[in-house]
């Protein structure tokens, strides 16, 4: 081979090898889990799923500071005691978001139940309750905002929410809306 | 069995060939293709994955003004239907604040049509009820994303 054989083959080489990294780079960018837009989708659409039943089986919406947290009344589940229509803590839910992670809080009844009286301060009762089961919705959450209809959340019918949601290197504003279901509508049958 | 044997006049006449022009021709040809073909699965991914978020995108906000006809009483939900239609870029909620940019590419229509549900039970007896059905359509650039239909029976 002379010189000027081997220059050109060690170019076409160096061609060839760079297409070839670039390439691999190119892959490597796609396929990197920090840009990894499927996870996010469905972390957005598992929040919003939980939000969306949470609030459609809600008999009430009792309060919320449109910020950070949301407490719904369940629905009267002890029909037959002398506590009914009250509004009995084993039947609330508290969604509430504090240091980026959104947390669902119920307690279990009945044995500990007690009934909270219309007006309490449902957030911090719940949250002082050392039986409570918490399960974490959503981690990596940020700028929350919960909307009512009405000005007073037991007649509000429809929630709207936002928040953003932080995978990685990417973020998701999730923006929906859900209604109690007042009349009852059916899917398509 | 025969043996080679691989003096300095083979080493000449083979180990200093190099690649014919036709081995050159067919590395050239079969190496972008290679490459071609990575390339493309690794587009056609990204691409699915985009998709997958448009479609939740548009599942979102279908389902947001799904809801908030939903919450409407059974009087107010014509009267909404007909006024309801939003362009790209014009996109709000039900408090009427404008979405976020990433979900300003669609479109939403909202419809609303009496209909009779006629629901049939297992003894085989039918029960029929008076009702509204509400769809709603969101588009992308002009092609439909999702289509969500509701029935909601009348409150007599």
């Amino acid at each position: 081979m002379t010189l000027i054989e081997v220059l050109i083959s060690l170019m076409v080489v160096s061609l060839l090898s760079l297409s070839m990294a670039a390439m691999l780079q190119a892959v490597g960018y796609g396929s990197d889990a920090r840009r990894e837009v499927r996870r996010l989708a469905v972390r957005g659409q598992q929040l919003r799923l939980r939000m969306d039943d949470a609030v459609r089986t809600a008999a009430e919406i009792l309060d919320t500071d449109e910020k950070s947290y949301l407490v719904l009344w369940r629905g009267d589940e002890n029909h037959e005691d002398a506590n009914q229509d009250a509004i009995n803590i084993s039947e609330l839910q508290l969604i509430d978001m504090q240091a980026g992670v959104v947390v669902s809080y119920t307690v279990p009844g009945p044995a500990t139940d007690t009934v909270v009286a219309r007006g309490s301060n449902y957030r911090q009762i719940m949250l002082n309750r050392n039986d409570k089961a918490a399960a974490p919705w959503a981690t990596a959450i940020s700028d929350l905002s919960i909307k009512l209809d009405a000005a007073d959340p037991a007649e509000a019918r429809l929630v709207t929410w936002r928040c953003t949601l932080t995978d990685h290197q990417l973020t998701e504003v999730l923006a929906s809306s859900v209604a109690r279901r007042p009349h009852g509508a059916m899917a398509q049958p | 069995m025969r043996m080679r044997v691989i003096g300095p006049g083979w080493r000449r006449r083979h180990m200093c060939r190099g690649l014919t022009l036709l081995e050159c021709t067919l590395a050239l040809v079969i190496v972008p293709m290679a490459v071609t073909a990575v390339v493309m699965a690794v587009v056609a991914g990204q691409a699915q994955a985009a998709e997958s978020l448009r479609q939740t995108r548009g599942a979102m906000l279908g389902e947001a003004l799904m809801e908030q006809a939903l919450a409407l009483d059974y009087d107010e939900i014509s009267g909404f239907c007909g006024s309801f239609s939003e362009s790209p870029g014009t996109l709000k909620d039900p408090h009427g604040v404008i979405y976020p940019a990433g979900l300003q590419a669609f479109q939403r229509t909202l419809t609303c049509t009496p209909e009779d549900l006629t629901m049939t039970f297992d003894n085989g007896d039918t029960f029929t009820t008076a009702g509204l059905r509400i769809t709603v359509t969101v588009k992308h650039r002009d092609t439909p994303i999702v289509t969500l239909r509701r029935f909601v029976p009348s409150s007599e």
